[in-house]
């Protein structure tokens, strides 16, 4: 990661609307809803240092982390 | 941004508050509960210093939404003594100056306390996987390995007695 990056921004996530679906049929329709808009939260350990310090255009997450019975 | 109603169980107490959906745990610990003893060092889950235990796991708080842990048993540093009575590894740590600034200690502890809840009698080699998620700037890691394989032995110990 550059280290530009670590001063450019205060490492605070971007702001954005949280969704947790239940069901599959559920998550299908909030993700065709949004579009290309929405992000898939599974672990974060990944998505979240990209969402700091790049903080992509993009104004809505999926959770999917505590898992559904699909 | 809207906020949201949830339920952070932390050490053992149950806290109601509204957080933003792009609050982290870590967040959430030291700036709605004044838990500080979490420190925050490079934000990106790099250096292991914001570790929590989550259901006996350790996890950086710095890359879990406070949402996530919703409901979750969370420990921080300040729920690893059981009162005035220091946990063995806290002990262990001052016993044999594996403190020097302090800032990575919280982090340190509570990998060690997710490894020796787990693993009884973990080898030097454990003990030192267990924390290569965790930076120590000050003193190097000998004493800190040291301690929390005293502290191993240390439990051990009292489990028999």
């Amino acid at each position: 990661m550059p280290l530009e990056a670590f001063h450019m921004n205060n490492m605070r996530l971007p702001g954005f609307a949280y969704h947790e679906p239940t069901r599959l049929e559920e998550l299908l329709s909030i993700k065709q809803e949004l579009k290309q808009d929405c992000l898939l939260l599974a672990g974060g350990t990944d998505l979240l240092p990209m969402l700091k310090t790049s903080q992509p255009n993009c104004s809505s997450r999926f959770s999917t982390s505590k898992g559904f019975p699909g | 941004m809207k906020k949201k109603l949830t339920e952070l169980h932390v050490n053992g107490e149950v806290h109601s508050l509204a957080v933003k959906p792009n609050d982290t745990l870590l967040e959430a610990l030291r700036e709605h509960l004044g838990l500080v003893g979490t420190k925050e060092g490079c934000s990106v889950g790099e250096c292991g210093a914001c570790t929590v235990l989550v259901n006996g796991r350790a996890v950086l708080s710095c890359l879990t939404l406070a949402l996530d842990a919703a409901g979750m048993e969370i420990t921080t540093i300040e729920g690893v003594s059981q009162g005035e009575t220091l946990d063995p590894i806290q002990q262990a740590f001052v016993d044999h100056g594996a403190v020097q600034c302090g800032f990575c200690t919280p982090g340190m502890i509570l990998t060690a306390k997710e490894l020796l809840t787990e693993q009884k009698k973990p080898s030097v080699a454990q003990i030192k996987e267990s924390v290569s998620g965790n930076f120590c700037r000050c003193t190097g890691y000998t004493k800190i390995v040291e301690a929390i394989e005293v502290a191993s032995k240390s439990i051990e110990h009292r489990a028999k007695s």
